[in-house]
């Protein structure tokens, strides 16, 4: 194990450590806050995979994400299965429709497969709002208390949802970590450098891509699933374009291309919002003030910005 | 080795190469020489598969490159550095070597093969590829595309921009391979290093093969082969 590497596990467990611990101090809003950032960070994350470390811009994860909602939450109220079953059935969906759309999308490239990603993405949310006796169409749908446990554990209990979101974030964590240190990753991030050159030693590139859309989609239905069991709303609100979006803001704010860069991004986005809208109701002017600064000092994101000043390590 | 049988391609429409054929032969060096804009990067392009052919094909050791998806060319051996370098610039050196010998799963072996050649490569080891010299810069593109263990390299005007000691040692390194046995075709617009290195020379003009010259022949008619470089 080289001394990168060494300091690198340091830093990723010590940053699990502290999320773990924070539990036990944190007061009650703060606490499922944090429970909801670390669910909506592992969207980020494999947002991340996708377009930090592959570099393709995607304006439709918002489906994967939905698909892995309506995947967990329908197979509850429709099917009557367990949350556990449930949550595998979410990921599954998810992960197969991300398969199925990156493989079209991938016929197109650049500013093409963002808009079709994102054409994709809004046939999707329709497709929630046309079958509206079963989804509830905008409105949405709880997912009753009874039906959020797994195995005897309560996902509604705040201790326990969230231990389980930390494990949803862990598992996102450890997934990402393995895949930008591996071959895989390297290619993914030869690939984003220079796709010719990346195909010109001999990798099948398309291929490539095709995977990291897959491992990219199961993160966000991964999210999407833990989503609805763990908070029990299932809402066509989260199928739509500001959905796309929001991920591609919290790693650009926490660094394109650094595994902690979402889970930073979304902290910050989600506490700016929530600090600066109880200041003004006109609280996006704050936070769009905030993001023009932060943008003209650390392009990079925050987390790039300390790469690129202090930690050369950092993956 | 590898074999261009009345190759013609070019970009969409517009037709560069006209059935241009040559054989270039194992640890031999080969020079494709002409001006600007004779063809010769669209040759190599052609070979690598990255241009639809028009007509012809391209061979190695009697396999047809030409009806293989691009990506498979560099499996079957044919290594390939181009112009201006394009190296994965957010990697470090040690993972552009990877990226290169992981394609057919080469062993580390061939890391230290490679740093033997270019020692410099092993200070800057944990660097990343954006952060080096031009010349480092070519030592790694070079060395990326030895890790493939080819039996064809193709160097597109590597020591282009690059200051004396640099050029001397890419010119060592292309010496090297060519006595492992590998075929190397150069594209080259210095008189020096086409003198110094090549054993056989194709002169390319407006995407046609003019002729060819042997070494010995190189000495006898240097006005030929003058005539065929420059703007």
């Amino acid at each position: 194990m080289t001394a990168d590497m060494r300091k690198s596990l340091l830093l990723h467990g010590g940053v699990l450590l502290g999320l773990l611990a924070l539990q036990y101090v944190l007061p009650a809003y703060h606490h499922g806050n944090l429970a909801r950032v670390m669910v909506l960070a592992s969207y980020a994350m494999g947002y991340n995979l996708l377009f930090g470390y592959t570099g393709l811009l995607s304006l439709g994860h918002a489906l994967f994400f939905a698909a892995g909602l309506y995947g967990t939450g329908l197979a509850i109220s429709q099917f009557g299965v367990s949350a556990g079953v449930a949550l595998a059935v979410g990921v599954l969906f998810g992960t197969l429709v991300g398969i199925v759309i990156g493989a079209l999308a991938l016929r197109t490239e650049g500013v093409a497969f963002m808009i079709v990603t994102l054409m994709f993405a809004q046939a999707g949310y329709l497709t929630i709002l046309y079958f509206g006796q079963y989804t509830r169409g905008d409105e949405g749908f709880v997912i009753a208390l009874a039906d959020r446990n797994i195995s005897g554990w309560d996902l509604s209990d705040p201790s326990v949802r969230y231990f389980a979101a930390f494990i949803v974030f862990s598992a996102a964590l450890l997934m990402c970590l393995t895949v930008v240190k591996s071959r895989f990753g390297k290619v993914l991030i030869a690939i984003r450098e220079n796709e010719e050159r990346a195909r010109m030693l001999g990798y099948n590139v398309d291929r490539f891509k095709l995977a990291a859309i897959g491992l990219s989609a199961s993160l966000a239905a991964l999210s999407g699933a833990a989503y609805g069991v763990l908070f029990g709303y299932v809402g066509a609100s989260f199928a739509s374009v500001q959905y796309s979006i929001l991920p591609l803001l919290w790693v650009l704010l926490g660094g394109a291309g650094t595994v902690l860069g979402p889970l930073v991004g979304t902290l910050f986005m989600f506490y700016l919002i929530d600090l600066s809208s109880g200041i003004t109701t006109a609280y996006m002017l704050i936070a769009g003030v905030v993001l023009v600064f932060l943008t003209l000092f650390a392009p990079q994101g925050l987390m790039g910005e300390l790469r690129r000043r202090a930690i050369r390590w950092l993956p | 080795m590898l074999r261009l049988e009345g190759v013609s391609a070019g970009y969409g429409r517009a037709q560069v190469l006209r059935e241009v054929s040559f054989e270039a032969q194992a640890g031999e060096i080969l020079c494709l020489v002409g001006r600007n804009g004779a063809g010769k990067t669209t040759t190599v392009k052609a070979i690598m598969g990255l241009l639809p052919l028009m007509a012809g094909n391209v061979t190695l050791e009697g396999t047809v490159l030409s009806s293989l998806p691009a990506h498979f060319v560099p499996r079957h051996g044919i290594g390939y550095v181009p112009q201006g370098r394009r190296l994965f610039g957010g990697l470090t050196v040690a993972e552009n070597l990877d990226v290169g010998r992981l394609t057919n799963g080469k062993d580390r072996l061939v890391v230290e093969e490679v740093l033997s050649i270019f020692p410099r490569l092993a200070e800057r080891f944990r660097q990343r590829a954006n952060t080096l010299s031009g010349g480092e810069q070519q030592m790694l593109a070079m060395g990326r595309a030895m890790c493939l263990r080819p039996k064809v390299l193709l160097l597109d005007e590597p020591t282009e921009g690059l200051q004396p000691s640099m050029i001397t040692a890419i010119r060592d390194a292309t010496i090297r391979m060519r006595d492992q046995g590998i075929a190397v075709v150069l594209v080259e617009q210095r008189l020096d290093a086409i003198v110094e290195l090549a054993d056989h020379v194709a002169l390319l003009e407006n995407g046609q093969i003019r002729g060819t010259l042997t070494r010995s022949e190189m000495a006898t008619y240097p006005q030929k082969l003058a005539s065929h470089l420059g703007v």
